[in-house]
């Protein structure tokens, strides 16, 4: 280890008492999205960057500072404050912050406060310990991930709001960096039918159709559905090449069929229903083929079926990121893990959707280093984080900073 | 036509004014089921079934009136006057009981209010003919139709406070009677999956499961989607051989997937799926038989599939029933007709939900007449019934009455 990350390393531990505060006061705060009422979480951590000495901004609760020079490179720290609802059944207090062995609980301990704490004192450890960076850094804590990102990370880079070279998001596992992310596609299948009496004029064949008879939405988004279920059993036949984090073998891109609902009474053939479907994709899979795929299924049925009334709704896509893994970067954060986990560890694929590909798109490599544990019970009830991985996520992210901006 | 049915036919002529100034006033007192508020109207039938000298009570809201003597056949005469809801896009008032063009309009000014002011002035009628009756004459004004008739004709027959030989359901399309009822068969398919994150433990098969894998509730259910539209199509291969009314043309026994709800948020592997349906089927389709095989499919789909959590109710099922042509009741429904419609009129089938299979159950003889046209509107905005239709349905109660029980 050089003796510039041994002092940065040392001065995170100084801080370990302080980090735990800290991050127990901004899980104290609810920022639960929905509702989305940021304003109490948003002034806290402006306090905390423009504490840093940060040029601090907030554009619709996003919060960004910066500091640096234009010696380098641009480096964007993300994390984001918004969370998913409380829930109900907790066994510890939702927004109690309180450490039972080691553990700090509390809605968003994990998910993804952890990263916002973690990113403002790898900063503050960076300037205390008056490190030389060449280059800017950029610390980032946003809202709306929970419910796309598009009031969130994708506002602030589209407005302009922040431009970077490279970006370390949290927001993912711990012990590994993440630098492959499988691709998504989210799709909305509507069926238009036509409503009718169930038992007096069910949809039926020619030749016993009349003007009266129903069209049944339901039965009309089988077809869909079978294919979709096709489609699963296909991806099974390819495995990614990619190493995967601990706890997870799925090694193949899949697909959910996650909401269906249709029909309004049991007497009525159902005039509409609605097919919510999500794809993941191995770093392997080519996106768009795919997505052809189903639209030209889908045309092909219409065809067939003049009454088949669909639309398709596509929401969100994004291709796979597969880091360059001899890039300054890849290997800045490689250097990084040697130096908090005594050993280097290779990059892992990421299979669950984050603010990442809103970087990735618009050509910024990005790499995920998170503090959550399979045991965290992220979106579930009784979240915590393990205080040694909040820890953990700090150094990482300080010494990658450090090695990227040297 | 015999003497004494001229004379009951001529009472009901000289009483068309005061039916469809009762009708007009039942229409206007609202029924809706839900929410299932009937005591005004309740208390109304009653105190006009006493007026008229039919010795009424009520229970629950059902009202039973009688006249005739207790040696003898027994005749229940049924009809509902819970309606349902109004539902939106009427041009005027839904409970105007307003009268154009020959006709009376307001929600269940034909379904099934028409039938109910009909029995109670058929029984007028034949009070006021001086017609003494061989037997028991039971008119029953019922509510609970629309949602399955459990507290109504059910109700009365399961507390033993109706009984009969025969039974006349007025419930039913204009100008035939009907002697051959569909089966049925309502069932709901609940599937109970497990819920996990959609892109991090997706519902994949070994190799690529987990502990936390998900058991997508969705998924579960397409192979019973499928199940049900072979079904479908294998019924299109029978049809009845039983004459059916222009009203409800349907020749072959049908599958309705009438509403589904699966999943709750679209990154989410759904951990519940409900696929509710109703199968109506033709006399000649065996509704245990179709029960059996389903419940059996369900059976060796759950041998295959060890995660399968499913659970099918069925809460209403019931056969097929005809009446037997060469029976006093059914001649004296044939006379009816004759005597109302001056010709002979065959009966036809029917493959609506009426309370008409708590009687065949019971193996109470049972016939459906009615006064719904397809203009009708039933279940519709500008619901409505023509009076000529009205009073025809009034004289076959009459004459069925006056036949069977002479």
């Amino acid at each position: 280890m050089e003796d510039i990350e041994k002092i940065v390393l040392d001065k995170i531990e100084e801080m370990r008492e302080e980090i735990i505060k800290f991050h127990q006061k901004i899980v104290q705060i609810p920022s639960e999205n929905p509702p989305g009422k940021y304003k109490e979480v948003v002034k806290f951590t402006e306090k905390a960057f423009m504490d840093l000495g940060l040029k601090t901004e907030v554009k619709r609760n996003n919060v960004v500072g910066e500091f640096g020079n234009n010696n380098g490179p641009t480096l964007i720290l993300n994390g984001h404050l918004d969370t998913v609802e409380a829930f109900k059944g907790w066994t510890q207090k939702p927004f109690g912050g309180d450490i039972v062995d080691g553990k700090i609980y509390g809605r968003g301990a994990s998910d993804d406060k952890s990263s916002v704490t973690a990113e403002i004192f790898a900063t503050k450890a960076l300037l205390e310990t008056s490190v030389n960076l060449n280059g800017k850094l950029i610390l980032t804590a946003v809202v709306d991930e929970e419910t796309g990102g598009l009031r969130g990370a994708d506002y602030i880079l589209e407005s302009g709001l922040i431009k970077g070279d490279v970006c370390l998001l949290g927001d993912a596992p711990n012990n590994y960096p993440f630098g492959y992310c499988g691709g998504n596609i989210f799709l909305t299948f509507i069926i238009k039918g036509k409503k009718a009496h169930g038992l007096v004029h069910p949809d039926l064949p020619k030749p016993y159709r009349s003007e009266e008879s129903g069209i049944n939405s339901i039965e009309k988004m089988v077809k869909i559905m079978n294919f979709l279920v096709k489609l699963k059993e296909e991806f099974l036949e390819k495995e990614t090449k990619y190493p995967l984090p601990e706890g997870s073998n799925v090694t193949v891109s899949s697909l959910n069929l996650a909401e269906i609902h249709g029909g309004d009474s049991m007497t009525t053939v159902p005039e509409r229903s609605f097919l919510h479907v999500t794809i993941t994709t191995i770093p392997e899979q080519d996106i768009s083929s795919i997505k052809n795929r189903i639209l030209e299924y889908v045309e092909e049925i219409k065809k067939q079926d003049p009454d088949l009334d669909i639309t398709v709704q596509n929401p969100i896509t994004f291709e796979p990121q597969i880091i360059d893994v001899n890039s300054d970067f890849a290997r800045a954060v490689l250097k990084a893990t040697k130096a908090i986990f005594n050993e280097e560890r290779e990059f892992k694929l990421c299979s669950a959707p984050t603010d990442a590909h809103w970087f990735q798109e618009r050509g910024i490599p990005t790499i995920l280093i998170g503090s959550s544990r399979e045991d965290n019970n992220i979106h579930a009830v009784d979240e915590f984080v393990h205080i040694e991985d909040l820890i953990n996520t700090t150094k990482l992210f300080a010494i990658s900073i450090l090695n990227y901006l040297k | 036509m015999e003497e004494l049915e001229k004379r009951v036919l001529s009472k009901i002529d000289e009483m068309r004014e005061d039916i469809i100034k009762f009708h007009q006033i039942i229409v206007q007192v609202p029924s809706e089921n839900p929410p299932s508020k009937y005591k005004e109207l309740s208390k109304f039938i009653e105190m006009e079934m006493n007026k008229v000298g039919l010795n009424a009570k009520s229970k629950r809201n059902n009202v039973i009136g009688e006249l005739g003597i207790d040696d003898g056949l027994r005749l229940i005469f049924n009809a509902h006057f819970d309606t349902v809801e109004v539902f939106k896009g009427w041009k005027g008032d839904p409970f105007s009981g307003i009268i154009d063009n020959n006709r009376i309009y307001g929600r269940g000014s034909s379904d099934d209010k028409s039938c109910v002011t009909a029995e109670i002035f058929a029984a007028k009628a034949l009070l006021d003919a001086g017609i003494e009756l061989k037997g028991k004459l039971i008119i029953t004004a019922v509510v609970d139709e629309e949602l399955g008739g459990y507290g109504g004709t059910n109700f009365l027959l399961e507390r033993g406070l109706i009984n009969g030989d025969a039974c006349v359901v007025g419930d039913g399309p204009a100008d035939y009677p009907i002697g051959f009822i569909h089966g049925a068969i309502f069932i709901t398919f609940a599937i109970n999956g497990k819920q996990a994150h959609g892109f991090m433990h997706p519902d994949l098969p070994s190799p690529n499961r987990t502990e936390y894998s998900g058991i997508s509730a969705i998924h579960k259910m397409v192979p019973i989607m499928q199940f049900l539209l072979d079904l479908q199509e294998e019924f299109s291969k029978t049809e009845t051989k039983y004459p059916i009314p222009p009203e409800c043309p349907s020749k072959i026994s049908s599958v309705n997937m009438a509403m589904i709800e699966g999943g709750t948020k679209v990154s989410t592997v759904a951990n519940k799926c409900l696929l509710h349906c109703s199968i109506q089927t033709i006399p000649e389709h065996d509704v245990e038989e179709i029960k059996t095989r389903i419940l059996n499919y369900v059976e060796s789909l759950k041998k295959d599939d060890l995660d399968l959590d499913i659970s099918v109710q069925i809460p209403i099922s019931y056969g097929p029933h005809f009446i037997n042509t060469e029976s006093n009741f059914a001649k004296s429904v044939m006379n009816a007709t004759r005597t109302v419609y001056g010709e002979e009129r065959e009966f036809k089938m029917f493959n609506c939900t009426t309370d008409a299979h708590w009687f065949t159950e019971k193996g109470i003889e049972t016939v459906i007449i009615g006064a719904f046209r397809e203009d009708s509107f039933i279940h519709c905005a500008n619901e409505n019934v023509h009076i000529e239709d009205l009073i025809s349905i009034t004289k076959m109660f009459a004459i069925i009455a006056l036949d069977y029980l002479k």
